[in-house]
């Protein structure tokens, strides 16, 4: 009898500590879910005009949680088998993961448990929340990382069983709704803007992608980008870096 | 494509999908003190990558074909506008969304 009481206050607690961390976690979401559900829903769609069953529109949300590759996926469901280029495509596009993967070494260190599902769950909006945003006092980070993953992850899985399932019966005109989470990067990178007083990295993000996208097109700019990115940060690093102490120190 | 062919190319695109985001976490595990190259990029790869991020939000934007990119262009001024008034996210992305909404379905309608 008193163990079970302790177990379920201990059951409890653990509750309230997600419940606690999901709230303070929530807002930042918002976008995220305004995005992912109706992004979710197009998928969906798509899968329903593709003749592919529901649950595979269910189960792809699920494991792959990455709108690029799904909306690619639709594509290669309807060609001819081709495993090779399948891999190889998809290696491509989710290539800039690394990148972001790399970014949240530091983040994600001592996540234990948690860690695996914050990897699988690296999409480019729960990536930004993550590494930007902190949880108040009292809410452990991992807890509030893994909160913004799993609501984000909830969110697209949600999207994708709406759009397969009833996805038909929808006759509000969604077009441009795809803005906020444009709005959302856009918000995140004003607000870096102010708080770094470095604003070179910054510069050399978006300059570079500009200059990629110029040159490679819409479809493959991100990863010649990325390694250019990386190069230009490692190889010029003590021009990068070092005037963020001088301006630390004024 | 036959029944079984969609179900293997289904699972070649989850491994594909996982392995990239896995990548840095197996080469640089947490036991081992990583690389220096890696504590250097901490303080820049983090601004340098949000920075592309947003020229991707905008990559299929073509500023030579009708609508020119003008609903981006003016979604983006209200957006910036106001989060530099009332520095809050939610407000900025609702005004920015709705503008741009309302613009593509409404004025410049293809």
């Amino acid at each position: 009898m008193i163990i079970s009481m302790s177990e379920s206050k201990v059951k409890q607690s653990t509750f309230q500590r997600y419940l606690m961390a999901g709230r303070a976690a929530f807002p930042h979401t918002i976008p995220v879910m305004a995005g992912y559900v109706f992004a979710g829903i197009s998928f969906g769609l798509l899968m329903n005009h593709a003749q592919m069953p529901a649950w595979l529109t269910i189960v792809m949300c699920i494991t792959m949680i990455s709108g690029s590759s799904q909306f690619l996926a639709v594509d290669l469901l309807q060609s001819a088998f081709n495993p090779l280029s399948t891999v190889v495509i998809n290696l491509m596009v989710n290539s800039r993961y690394s990148f972001c993967g790399l970014t949240l070494l530091d983040r994600y260190k001592g996540t234990g448990k948690k860690k695996p599902y914050l990897i699988w769950n690296i999409t480019d909006e729960t990536f930004v929340i993550n590494l930007t945003s902190n949880p108040p006092e009292g809410i452990h980070l991992t807890d509030y990382m893994f909160m913004v993953a799993f609501m984000d992850h909830m969110y697209w899985i949600i999207g994708g069983s709406i759009g397969a399932l009833i996805g038909e019966l929808i006759k509000f005109n969604m077009d441009g709704i795809g803005f906020a989470m444009t709005g959302m990067f856009t918000c995140i990178f004003l607000d870096q803007w102010g708080i770094n007083k470095n604003h070179k990295p910054a510069v050399i993000g978006v300059i570079v992608a500009i200059i990629s996208l110029l040159i490679f097109g819409a479809q493959s700019f991100m990863l010649p980008a990325m390694l250019v990115i990386l190069a230009i940060l490692l190889i010029f690093d003590k021009y990068v870096n070092v005037k963020v102490g001088e301006e630390e120190q004024k | 494509m036959t029944q079984s062919q969609i179900y293997i190319t289904a699972l070649l695109i989850f491994l594909a999908v996982i392995i990239p985001r896995a990548l840095p976490f197996l080469l640089f595990p947490e036991g081992k003190e990583p690389p220096k190259f890696i504590k250097k990029l901490s303080t820049t790869l983090p601004y340098a990558v949000i920075g592309s991020l947003v020229v991707y939000c905008f990559k299929d934007v073509s500023v030579t074909d009708y609508p020119h990119g003008i609903p981006e262009l003016i979604a983006l001024a209200c957006l910036v506008g106001v989060h530099i008034w009332r520095k809050n996210t939610l407000i900025s992305m609702a005004t920015g969304t709705i503008v741009y909404m309302l613009l593509v379905q409404l004025v410049f309608v293809a």
